[in-house]
């Protein structure tokens, strides 16, 4: 049942979707359904705990977590879940500041719940931007478009303007945002 | 009832004498040393602050407000009649003799002898002469202690003396003769006598206006009508002397004669070809031309190769995503230029620049430049701090260059210089064989371009990024995208093959990889470059 949504999905969205784009959007919306019908949180503590347990001599390499993801992943169908928080997993680092994450570690119990807080703050602003972008038939493709097309256009922020996203590869920012649209916000301390 | 005004007072009262009591202010000892000036300030202040607060509490008038014993407990009742017979208050002189007593308790507590002193001293010192307007005599120096006397020398040893004392000692001589012990003599220390200021301020008992004529005479001494006269007379000289540069730069502030004036041939066709129209629209602005540049615009094959030189030109030099860009203004693109365009300019360069509209600009940029720098020497000769800043050379504010495409000639950079009007400038050419909007196209023409403009190129380190894995894969297709992000295909030239997919260029991270290309570019060329 769950599988035929995710093809359900997949194809809706590419349907209305350009030709290069198609993948793309296939794999977006792919994911968008996997999120919304399992645990998300479940499956990102449950990704994060084994990156953390096999990939950190020396930094966790994509290829390593990839690797971790399709391993855990097995027959279930999450790899297109998982290939979204591998993602904002590995973007981390460059999302959340170094002060930033000194804080956390200082003031948070759990640290790993408090960045994906921290990170939900800046998926907000993605949000924002892609509430106020134009329509599209379908989610996954309004995502897709916005990703493509956002970093086109000159994007610089003021170094204290808290509201305010510069320059995001496509792949962090259609990540960000599939996360952000198919989760509900938690705290920190959950 | 009892009115509130004699409650308030009598507490009030009650509470001044507590706190003076307490403070020791109605103590023996504090009476005793009470001066008269004080015990003055004190019934001063007593009588003065009863008597005002008494006429606006009118002790003789009853209250509007009392407060009564209702059943045993307190009720305030209030917006009575002005002379209700239930209200009852303290004889108008008590009330008066309250207010009295409280303000003396605390005249007690405040003006202490100190206090009255320091009161009674300040008009003294507000009228004392400052020592800014005045010339006060010299503060009379503290006597100096004694100083020691410093103990007497031991005597000198005289050579030849010792069996005399000897002698002495023993009783055989009566005297010590030339023997006598005598003391080093001990130089006095000359006094050094204090430095003291000529003062030329107000004397203390010298009238205002003979103080007043004595400044204007000494204002006037120094200066002789002449002698102003004939300065003013040399420096209109000067001026005279300039006029041509300060007339002429007054022109070029009101013409707007440009800052630089850098002009580039391109081989390739205009990418907006004038049409008749233009008579009527005008020429569109380059400020609105290169404003709003895609970051990366999907090119093809197809894609006109004028437009993506245009469009690489901009970014290089005018896009303000990157940081401070150039001033478009300066900058004039040539299309259509002849293959021999830079022979031709090398050849004759006053002719081909004329012949191109382009030796007017540079012209008067360059004489902008003169007149800049004579201004300066103008300042110089009046003896006056120059305002204008020190023009940068000729070959910054001015230049030359053409880009030839070309698929029978091979890859070629050179760069000479050119002398139009007595100044040297600099001429670079580049030669390319074709450009590609494809592929690593738009790579090679940032790096060519770039060349052609800032000479070189400072060599960028490899980025240490993590392996790229296959991008074909079908699973994973962000995560696989994730170590682009490090991969500057400017730099890595493993990576360019992966632009040929239009898939892959559609999300390849391009902005932070061509801001730190062009944020290169621009630190060298910005360093050979200024405007005036």
């Amino acid at each position: 049942m769950k599988r035929a949504i995710v093809v359900i999905g997949a194809l809706a969205a590419v349907a209305h979707a350009a030709p290069a784009g198609e993948a793309r959007v296939a794999h977006l919306a792919a994911a968008l359904t996997e999120l919304r019908a399992g645990d998300p949180y479940a499956l990102e503590r449950e990704l994060h705990e084994a990156i953390r347990l096999r990939c950190r001599t020396g930094g966790a390499t994509t290829s390593c977590m990839i690797g971790v993801a399709r391993e855990l992943c097995g027959k279930r169908s999450c790899l297109a879940a998982a290939d979204v928080i591998v993602t904002n997993q590995h973007a981390e680092r460059d999302l959340v500041d170094e002060p930033t994450r000194m804080r956390l570690v200082r003031t948070s119990s759990d640290y790993h719940a408090a960045v994906l807080v921290e990170l939900r703050a800046r998926y907000a602003i993605l949000a924002a931007e892609l509430a106020l972008a134009r329509p599209a038939a379908s989610l996954a493709l309004q995502i897709d478009r916005l990703c493509v097309e956002r970093d086109q256009i000159a994007r610089r922020c003021a170094s204290d303007a808290a509201a305010c996203l510069g320059s995001l590869p496509y792949q962090r920012c259609a990540a960000a945002l599939v996360w952000f649209a198919s989760t509900e916000p938690r705290g920190a301390n959950p | 009832m009892i009115g509130v005004k004699s409650i308030a007072l009598v507490v009030l009262a009650g509470a001044a004498a507590a706190l003076s009591i307490t403070s020791g202010a109605l103590s023996i000892d504090h009476f005793t040393e009470i001066t008269i000036p004080s015990a003055f300030a004190i019934g001063l202040f007593a009588s003065t602050a009863a008597a005002l607060v008494a006429f606006g509490a009118r002790p003789g008038t009853k209250s509007r407000a009392a407060l009564a014993l209702r059943r045993g407990r307190p009720v305030l009742a209030v917006d009575l009649p002005r002379a209700h017979p239930e209200v009852r208050e303290l004889p108008s002189l008590a009330q008066r003799a309250l207010l009295v007593g409280m303000f003396a308790c605390l005249g007690l507590a405040t003006f202490t002898t100190d206090a009255t002193a320091r009161i009674a001293s300040v008009p003294e010192e507000l009228a004392a002469p400052s020592r800014a307007e005045y010339c006060l005599p010299d503060a009379p120096t503290p006597v100096a202690a004694p100083t020691p006397v410093a103990a007497p020398p031991p005597p000198v040893d005289q050579a030849g003396c010792a069996l005399v004392k000897r002698a002495y000692q023993l009783g055989y001589a009566k005297t010590l003769g030339s023997c006598a012990p005598r003391a080093a003599p001990v130089a006095p220390a000359a006094a050094k006598p204090a430095a003291r200021e000529v003062c030329d301020r107000r004397e203390l008992d010298e009238p205002f206006l003979h103080y007043t004529w004595r400044r204007v005479v000494e204002t006037a001494r120094g200066a002789s009508p002449v002698d102003a006269v004939g300065s003013r007379i040399d420096e209109l000289a000067t001026r005279v002397d300039y006029l041509e540069d300060l007339l002429a730069d007054i022109k070029h502030s009101i013409t707007g004669t440009p800052h630089g004036s850098h002009h580039v041939w391109i081989t390739l066709p205009d990418p907006h070809p004038k049409s008749s129209l233009h008579v009527f629209t005008g020429e569109e602005p380059c400020t609105s031309t290169f404003a709003d540049l895609p970051l990366w615009p999907a090119w093809t094959a197809a894609s006109p190769p004028s437009e993506l030189v245009e469009h690489v030109f901009g970014q290089l030099l005018f896009a303000t995503r990157f940081g401070t860009p150039a001033s478009c203004s300066d900058y004039t693109i040539h299309w259509d230029a002849p293959r021999d365009a830079c022979a031709r300019l090398a050849a004759d360069p006053e002719g081909f620049l004329d012949a191109h509209d382009a030796l007017a600009p540079i012209r008067a940029v360059l004489d902008r430049r003169r007149r800049q720098a004579a201004l300066r020497r103008l300042a110089v000769a009046l003896d006056h701090e120059p305002t204008l800043p020190e023009p940068p050379p000729a070959s910054s504010v001015v230049s030359v260059a053409c880009f030839v495409v070309d698929p029978r000639a091979a890859d070629a950079f050179t760069g000479r210089s050119l002398v139009v009007d007595g100044e040297t400038i600099l001429l670079r050419e580049a030669t390319t064989r074709a450009i590609a909007g494809r592929g690593a196209g738009p790579l090679e023409l940032y790096a060519r371009l770039a060349q052609l403009l800032a000479g070189s190129m400072p060599v960028r380190d490899r980025t240490a990024a993590e392996p790229l894995d296959s991008l074909a894969e079908p699973d994973f297709p962000l995560a696989r995208l994730e170590p682009l992000a490090a991969l500057d295909p400017f730099v890595e030239r493993d990576v360019r093959s992966l632009l040929e997919r239009p898939e892959v260029v559609e999300v390849y991270p391009f902005d932070r990889h061509l801001h730190a290309f062009v944020d290169a570019f621009r630190r060298v060329y910005f360093a050979q470059r200024g405007r005036l």
